[in-house]
C-alpha cells in the first residue's frame, strides 16, 4: 500500500503546483482581492469555456492555428533539411552564408511583421513566413550539427561494405543524426507555435492569437485566460508527443 | 584488375603520407601475396604500416602507387579494431547491415549467430552487449557478406585474455568451416603463432620475412613455438 502511494505521489508530483495555483485563485476570488475584470473567477472562466466550446468557437480557433503551424512547419522543415544537408556536405558553399545566417538568427521574426504586412497583407503568407523564420534556425542548426558529427568510423564501415554516397547518407548519416534532427524539430515546433500566436495577434482575423486580442479589446479577460490556457496546453501536448517520438525512435521505446 | 585465381597480389605498392609538406613513406615497392584458404598474419612494430596495408587491400585508401590485383569477383570484408556497430540497430540488423534486403537469409543469420555464440542475443542493442560480444557481432557482420577474404585489423586487441582466447578459437573454427582467406593484423607474436598459416613481418617499408607455418609442421626439424617466437623477435628487432 505504501509503495502504491509512493508511486502515485511520483506520478502526481508535477501536478501539485497546478492544484496550488487553482486553490490560490479560488481563495483570491472568494476574498474578492482583485476586481473580476482584472482576475475573473475560476467558475466564470469555466462557464465561458463551456459556452465557447458549445458554439464551436474554440475548436475553430484551435484548428485554424494548428493548420497554419502545420503548413509553416512543413515548409520550414523541408527548407531546413535541404540547407542542413548542403551546409554539412558542402562546407565551402556554406561559408558564403555564415554571416547571413547569424544575422537572420538574431532578428526576432515578429520584428519583421510590419514589413510582411506591408508586402503580403494580413493573409496567410505573412503568417507562414513568420513561422518559417521562427522554426528554420533551430532545425537547420540541429540537422547541420547531427550530420557533421556523424562518427567517421561508422562511415568507414559503410565504405568497407561498399556503400555509395546516397546509401551512406540514408543508412548511416541520417540514422546517426536522427536524435539531433528530432530535437531540432521539437524546438522548432515550439518556436513556430509561439511565433504564430504573436503573428495572429498583429495580423489575423482568426486563430488563437486573434481570439486573445479580440477578447482583450472586448474587455473579456476570461476569454484571454482561456486562450492562454489553450496555447500552453497544446504546446505541452505537442512537446510531449515529440519527446515520446524521440524516445521511441532513438532507444526503441526503452527509457534510458 | 584481376590476375590470380584465388590470391590477392600486391605488386610494387608504394604509399606515403604528407607530413609538414614532406612525404613520409609507409611502403616503397612492397610486393605481397595473400592467398585464399589461408590465414596470413601481418606482424610488425607499431607504426610500420600494418593497418595502412589492410586499408589499401580493403579499398578504404585508394591513394597509392603500384597495383593490387584481386581474384575475379573477390569480396572482401573488414573487421576493425573496435566493433563499430550501428548503435541504433540490434544485433540481427547489425549483422545484416551490409546485405541487400533480398540477400537476407534468416537461416544463414541464425547460423552466423550460432557460429559466433550469439544465439538468443539477436534482439539486443550494442549498448547492452559486452566488448567481446560486440566484436563477435562485428565478425558476424563481416561473415554475412560471404567474403572470400576477411581483413582483420587487430580485432581482439582490446579484449581481455579469456575473451581473446575464445575469439581466436572462434576465428579458427570459422576459417575451417567457411574456408575464406584471412589477412590478420596484430602486434602480438603469440596471437600470430596461434592463428597464422603464414606470418608476414613488415619493417622499413618492405616485407622483411615470411614464415610459412603450415610447411613448418612438415619440416624435418620444425621450430617449436618458443623458438619461432624468438626468431620472429630477432627478425623484428634486427
Amino acid at each position: 500500500m505504501k509503495i502504491y502511494f509512493k508511486k502515485l505521489h511520483n506520478v502526481l508530483k508535477p501536478y501539485y503546483i497546478f492544484v496550488i495555483i487553482l486553490a490560490a485563485w479560488i481563495v483570491a476570488s472568494r476574498l474578492q482581492i482583485w476586481n473580476t475584470y482584472l482576475l475573473p473567477t475560476p467558475w466564470r472562466v469555466w462557464a465561458t469555456f463551456v459556452s465557447m466550446m458549445k458554439r464551436g468557437e474554440i475548436v475553430a480557433s484551435v484548428l485554424m492555428s494548428l493548420r497554419r503551424v502545420a503548413a509553416g512547419f512543413a515548409i520550414s522543415f523541408a527548407l531546413a533539411f535541404s540547407c542542413g544537408v548542403i551546409s554539412a556536405f558542402m562546407p565551402a558553399l556554406s561559408a558564403y552564408f555564415r554571416h547571413l545566417n547569424n544575422f537572420m538568427r538574431n532578428v526576432p521574426p515578429l520584428s519583421l511583421i510590419s514589413l510582411l504586412i506591408l508586402w503580403f497583407g494580413i493573409g496567410e503568407t505573412s503568417k507562414l513566413i513568420i513561422i518559417v523564420l521562427a522554426s528554420f534556425f533551430p532545425m537547420f542548426l540541429n540537422i547541420h550539427q547531427g550530420l557533421c558529427e556523424c562518427d567517421r568510423k561508422l562511415v568507414e564501415v559503410g565504405r568497407s561494405l561498399g556503400f555509395s554516397g546516397p546509401k551512406l547518407f540514408v543508412r548511416i548519416y541520417l540514422p546517426y543524426a536522427r536524435e539531433d534532427i528530432l530535437v531540432g524539430m521539437r524546438t522548432g515546433l515550439g518556436y513556430s507555435w509561439r511565433a504564430l500566436i504573436g503573428a495572429e495577434m498583429f495580423a489575423a482575423a482568426s486563430g488563437l492569437g486573434y481570439m486573445i486580442v479580440y477578447a482583450q479589446q472586448m474587455s473579456r479577460s476570461d476569454k484571454v485566460i482561456i486562450g492562454i490556457f489553450l496555447i500552453g496546453l497544446i504546446g505541452c501536448i505537442s512537446d510531449k508527443l515529440f519527446s515520446v517520438l524521440i524516445r521511441k525512435v532513438c532507444t526503441g521505446g526503452e527509457k534510458t | 584488375m584481376s590476375k590470380c585465381k584465388d590470391t590477392i597480389e600486391l605488386c610494387s605498392v608504394s604509399k606515403s603520407f604528407q607530413v609538414d609538406g614532406e612525404a613520409l613513406w609507409v611502403f616503397r615497392e612492397l610486393s605481397l601475396s595473400v592467398p585464399q584458404h589461408e590465414i596470413t598474419v601481418v606482424l610488425g612494430k607499431s607504426g610500420c604500416g600494418k593497418t595502412t596495408l589492410l586499408r589499401l587491400i580493403g579499398r578504404l585508401d585508394t591513394d597509392y602507387s603500384g597495383e593490387i590485383h584481386y581474384p575475379v569477383n573477390a569480396r572482401t570484408a573488414f573487421v576493425f579494431q573496435e566493433a563499430r556497430l550501428m548503435p541504433w540497430l540490434n544485433v540481427w540488423d547489425n549483422i545484416t547491415f551490409g546485405l541487400k534486403r533480398r540477400e537476407i537469409n534468416p537461416g544463414q543469420v541464425e547460423e552466423l549467430l550460432s557460429l559466433t555464440g550469439l544465439s538468443g542475443f539477436s534482439r539486443l542493442y550494442p549498448r547492452q552487449l559486452s566488448g567481446g560480444m560486440q566484436q563477435r557481432v562485428s565478425l558476424a557482420r563481416a561473415l554475412a557478406l560471404k567474403p572470400q577474404f576477411l581483413l582483420m585489423d587487430e580485432p581482439f586487441a582490446a579484449l581481455d585474455y579469456f575473451t581473446r582466447s575464445n575469439m581466436q578459437e572462434a576465428l579458427l573454427n570459422i576459417h575451417r568451416s567457411t574456408n575464406c582467406g584471412v589477412l590478420f593484423v596484430t602486434h602480438s607474436i603469440d596471437e600470430a603463432i596461434c592463428l597464422g598459416d603464414r606470418i608476414v613481418i613488415i619493417d622499413h617499408q618492405q616485407v622483411k620475412k615470411v614464415y610459412h607455418l603450415r610447411e613448418r609442421a612438415g619440416a624435418e626439424a620444425p621450430l617449436s613455438d618458443s623458438e619461432l617466437k624468438e626468431d620472429i623477435l630477432q627478425t623484428i628487432n634486427s
